[in-house]
């Protein structure tokens, strides 16, 4: 019960804040070496509310130990091997934490056209997802999303900062499994 | 605790509870577009209202026009930003800085180097001196005798600053001045660049419009006597009857419209000046004489290349008085290819704006006057296919 | 009129001449021919005296609808306004004749009078049009009539008309614009959606910012707009209603992520694409209809749009390795390639007249605003910058409008509007940083 309570405080929260939140998109802003900041009341969902911070178990874990995102060269959509690294280890925390499901969003640098970048994210997002699945995940706990070039992580015009932005991200969600 | 702190606090928690509920409600409705309602007026209705003392005018066929375009007046014709009815107290959405307000001071600047076309300075020369009303002179008979008068070929505003520096006389130029034997052929040095006051040239444009039909046989007998020199001053003498003619007409085709009712005018006085003593004929233009017509109308005739008219070609007839003045109402249309009517017609007039346009302002082209015979009617095809887009 | 009547023969004589074969009685054999192959191209300088005020509540009101019409004008870059201190003598009456001489002695070749009258709440404009040089009007005058708070309009429906009459093609003044408004840092924009006059007045906005909004697109009778929504958290397209700002769902394929759309000109069936399941296709659907795949491929293919009959779809597609132009039959088929310089291209856009298709190219860094002929000949890039993208046409198929976004950390979007020339890019004027214009029609 509690957990259904947190789950629903927790999306209640993070829905309120999704405008507002620059962390919704797994910038770590904050600092990236901090794993949490007590300061910023509501920003990283659970945190403050449920248990430990670094509980193995919370999507907080997740996102900071686990590593919740892979990289993509321009213009491609196919997994390089620290890509397939860090999606194997999210499959393992996946399946030991199988309360969870996750939304994969697929994301595009600037260069390009709004149209084509979705369809892009949308393509680096199945590719994320079709690895998991590969790896042993239910596709019924995982769907994709893309953003196209809406929320970039870094907002300079240089490939330092594309590089980063070409990502497909997996942002864990509570709740059973996705309909 | 920090007075920061409290109002921070105040504020999220504001933001929060406005985030919440706030935006549940928060639903800009727009009102519907404004309609506007669109009456064509014909002719004869703005003649009423202008004159109403114009009764007699054919009104039934205008009649229909006027009725015609209401537009549907259907929504709602308030355009007031936010006339929702129901949720009045609808706070602004968000938390967001009023929106339409916002005027934001459009300095913006042009963050591109583009070309930006429009750079000329304004010449508008801006005549110092209005147009004295000079109704006396064109019923003054010897129109010989003001125009030397007037410091005739006063370099009049030129027309344009043309991309290309085109000064009627051309490189072959030297051509031009040995066949002109007018008492006053200043056409090499005419300083025709110089952009400056024209006053001197506007005296005989208002007589222009008060010459009339019957002022003019006599303006042309005297004008016999003196043969062919060509005084250049000369008031242009469009066959332009009292306007108030041409207004009346409602069709949609105007120019068509105005040219063939003139033509009367025009033939008439063309006409006219045939019988005096034969027309010269004289040997044909030189290449050089031609080229330096050519680049004359070339210098006014403006191409909007972005549009369909772009892609039509039109011929363009027209006389020519003695003095080289083009005869307003002889400009016809004689051939065109490449577009819809409306492309053809603004085709044309941009043709026509052309050939009158750069008639020296009134003081007709230069032409060797002993080859009247040569240039008295003249076609100019006007084909922007070297101007097409690429 | 007596040595007229004399030679009443000859003038006889020759006007039959001059009626049918003119210059034939000339020693030369016919009329004195040129061609004229290349011309100026430069702004139309045009007088437009402040329309006169029938009566004294006309007077704020002539002076706004003239200032607007003159700013419409000279907004095309094909017009130019000379200054009413220039001026011989200025208008002081709405007559139908006019004093030629006044207006040719300062050079401007267009002449227009107007005169407005307020009674109530009711606002008439009437006008009329000149050719200086001709000596003649252009046209009939023309009188609109509406409510003040429509003041703007009957302006742009003078420009119109005067526009019309002068270049031969339908105007675009009175027009409105949907576009996406947006605020906020680049990595946490805000975005919402909101219409305005074609030049940036009247702003009006239709979502509030709490989801992304994308590309929204007109319905050909203006009344309706599609737009992409993240408001379920997934990319979703929605009609909207612009009157009443109501909403509603598109029938989209299931489990799909929709984004994309356009009407087809018959303003019923809507164009998309779809990713399912990573791969992105166009399909298209008619009211209370299930959504048809119109391609079927694995390569990435989205931003379709219909030519103006209908009968064909332009559409972005990388089946070729990168991003290209391709057109299909409206109801799918085998696509034809019609893209061949090198660079991507992208979001084409048929023009309203038909000829040209309108895209987006990356090439070399840069992004380009472009047009082609619709069998990819006579490829001309219009505009270059860091980014811009996303065309779309004027009406009358004239000028283009487009997003463009600056680089770096504050990069922001704007719009711009460039004429199909090539000439007289400007940025259009949004209370906040905007993107993603989409035209109206031209308002009835």
């Amino acid at each position: 019960m509690t957990t259904l309570r947190a789950a629903l405080v927790l999306t209640a929260i993070l829905g309120l804040s999704a405008c507002s939140n620059p962390d919704r998109f797994g910038s770590g802003n904050p600092g990236d070496g901090m794993p949490f900041d007590p300061n910023a009341p509501g920003m990283n969902g659970a945190g403050d509310i449920t248990s430990g911070v670094l509980d193995p178990a919370s999507p907080e874990y997740f996102r900071q130990s686990v590593g919740d995102r892979v990289l993509f060269a321009v213009d491609q959509s196919t997994l390089n091997d620290a890509g397939r690294a860090a999606l194997s280890a999210q499959a393992q925390w996946l399946q030991s934490n199988p309360g969870y499901t996750a939304i994969i969003e697929g994301h595009a640098d600037e260069q390009g056209t709004r149209e084509y970048n979705l369809a892009l994210g949308a393509r680096r997002a199945a590719s994320a997802r079709d690895y998991l699945v590969s790896q042993g995940v239910s596709s019924s706990r995982l769907r994709t999303v893309t953003y196209g070039k809406e929320r970039p992580l870094e907002v300079c015009s240089t490939e330092a900062c594309y590089a980063k932005n070409r990502r497909a991200v997996t942002v864990i969600a509570a709740g059973a499994a996705l309909s | 605790m920090q007075p920061g702190t409290i109002i921070s606090g105040v504020a999220h928690t504001a933001l929060i509870l406005f985030a919440l509920f706030g935006g549940m409600f928060a639903r800009d409705e727009l009102p519907p577009p404004d309609v506007a309602q669109v009456t064509v007026l014909s002719e004869e209705d703005f003649a009423a209202l202008t004159r109403p003392d114009v009764a007699d005018e054919p009104t039934p066929a205008s009649e229909a026009p006027t009725a015609a375009l209401e537009i549907p007046d259907t929504p709602a014709p308030e355009p007031d930003p936010q006339p929702e009815p129901t949720p009045a107290p609808e706070p602004t959405p968000e938390p967001e800085p009023a929106p339409a307000p916002e005027p934001q001071p459009d300095p913006v600047p042009q963050p591109d180097p583009t070309p930006d076309p429009v750079v000329e300075p304004d010449p508008e020369p801006a005549p110092p001196e209005p147009v004295p009303e000079a109704p006396p002179a064109p019923p003054q008979p010897e129109v010989a005798d003001d125009r030397p008068v007037a410091p005739v070929d006063v370099p009049r505003p030129q027309p344009r600053v043309s991309t290309e520096a085109t000064p009627p006389p051309p490189p072959e130029a030297e051509e031009a001045p040995e066949v002109v034997e007018a008492p006053d052929p200043e056409p090499a040095e005419a300083p025709e660049q110089v952009v400056e006051d024209q006053t001197p040239a506007a005296p005989p444009e208002t007589a222009e419009e008060i010459v009339t039909e019957a002022e003019r046989p006599t303006q042309l007998t005297n004008s016999a006597p003196t043969g062919t020199p060509r005084p250049r001053g000369r008031p242009e003498r469009p066959a332009t009857p009292p306007r108030s003619e041409g207004t009346t007409s409602t069709a949609a085709s105007d120019n068509v419209n105005q040219a063939a009712q003139e033509t009367i005018a025009g033939l008439q006085q063309l006409l006219e000046q045939a019988p005096q003593e034969g027309i010269p004929a004289g040997p044909p233009l030189t290449a050089g004489e031609k080229e330096a017509f050519r680049l004359a109308v070339r210098q006014c005739w403006n191409v909007d290349t972005g549009s369909q008219a772009a892609n039509v070609t039109v011929s363009i007839r027209f006389q020519m008085t003695r003095e080289a003045q083009v005869i307003t109402s002889s400009i016809r249309q004689t051939g065109a290819s490449g577009g819809s009517d409306a492309a053809v017609r603004a085709a044309f007039d941009a043709g026509r704006r052309a050939i009158l346009r750069c008639q020296n302002q009134g003081g007709g082209y230069n032409l060797p006057a002993e080859k009247f015979g040569q240039w008295q009617e003249v076609e100019v095809t006007f084909n922007p296919e070297g101007m097409r887009l690429r | 009129m007596t040595l007229l009547r004399l030679l009443t023969p000859a003038i006889l004589a020759l006007s039959i001449l001059g009626l049918g074969l003119p210059g034939a009685a000339q020693a030369q054999d016919g009329p004195l021919r040129i061609e004229i192959t290349e011309g100026v191209i430069e702004p139309l300088p045009f007088a437009l005296p402040t329309f006169i005020a029938e009566n004294p509540e006309a007077q704020e009101w002539a002076q706004r609808i003239s200032d607007v019409v003159a700013a419409d004008l000279t907004g095309t870059g094909l017009f130019r306004r000379i200054p009413r201190d220039a001026f011989v003598t200025d208008v002081t009456e709405f007559t139908p004749s006019v004093t030629y001489a006044n207006w040719k002695a300062i050079n401007a070749q267009a002449l227009i009078t107007g005169a407005v009258n307020v009674s109530g709440d009711q606002i008439n404009v009437k006008f009329r049009l000149f050719d200086v040089f001709s000596e003649a009007p252009l046209g009939e005058g023309l009188q609109f009539g509406g409510t003040s708070g429509s003041w703007r309009r009957l302006a742009h429906k003078v420009s119109d008309a005067v526009y019309s009459r002068i270049t031969g093609e339908t105007g675009y003044f009175d027009s409105r614009v949907v576009f996406v408004s947006e605020q906020g840092p680049k990595n946490e924009r805000q975005k919402r959606l909101a219409v305005m006059d074609y030049d940036g007045a009247n702003v009006q906005y239709l979502t509030d910012s709490s989801s992304i909004v994308l590309a929204p697109r007109f319905s050909p009778d203006g009344t309706r707009v599609l737009y992409t929504s993240y408001e379920t958290g997934f990319p979703q397209i929605y009609e909207m209603n612009v009157g009443t700002v109501s909403r509603i769902p598109l029938q989209v394929p299931a489990e799909s992520m929709t984004f994309a759309p356009r009407y087809a000109p018959d303003g019923r069936t809507v164009v998309f694409s779809a990713s399912i399941g990573g791969n992105t296709d166009i399909y298209a659907v008619q009211p209370g209809d299930t959504p048809r795949q119109l391609t079927n491929a694995p390569s990435i293919e989205t931003a379709p749009s219909y030519s103006p009959d209908g009968s064909q779809i332009v559409f972005e597609s990388d089946r070729s390795g990168t991003p290209q132009l391709y057109i299909m039959p409206a109801g799918g088929g085998e696509p034809r390639r019609i893209s061949n310089g090198a660079g991507r291209y992208g979001t084409p856009v048929w023009s309203p007249r038909g000829d040209l298709i309108a895209f987006t190219k990356q090439n070399a860094g840069r992004f380009h605003i472009g047009v082609m002929r619709t069998d990819g000949s006579e490829e001309r890039l219009l505009t270059a910058s860091f980014l811009d993208e996303g065309p779309t046409w004027a009406p009358n198929g004239r000028v283009i409008m487009f997003t463009r976004e600056s680089a770096g950390a504050g990069g922001q979007p704007a719009l711009f509007s460039v004429d199909v020339s090539g000439r007289n890019l400007t940025q259009v004027n949004t209370p906040n940083a905007a993107s993603d214009p989409a035209w109206s029609p031209l308002l009835p």
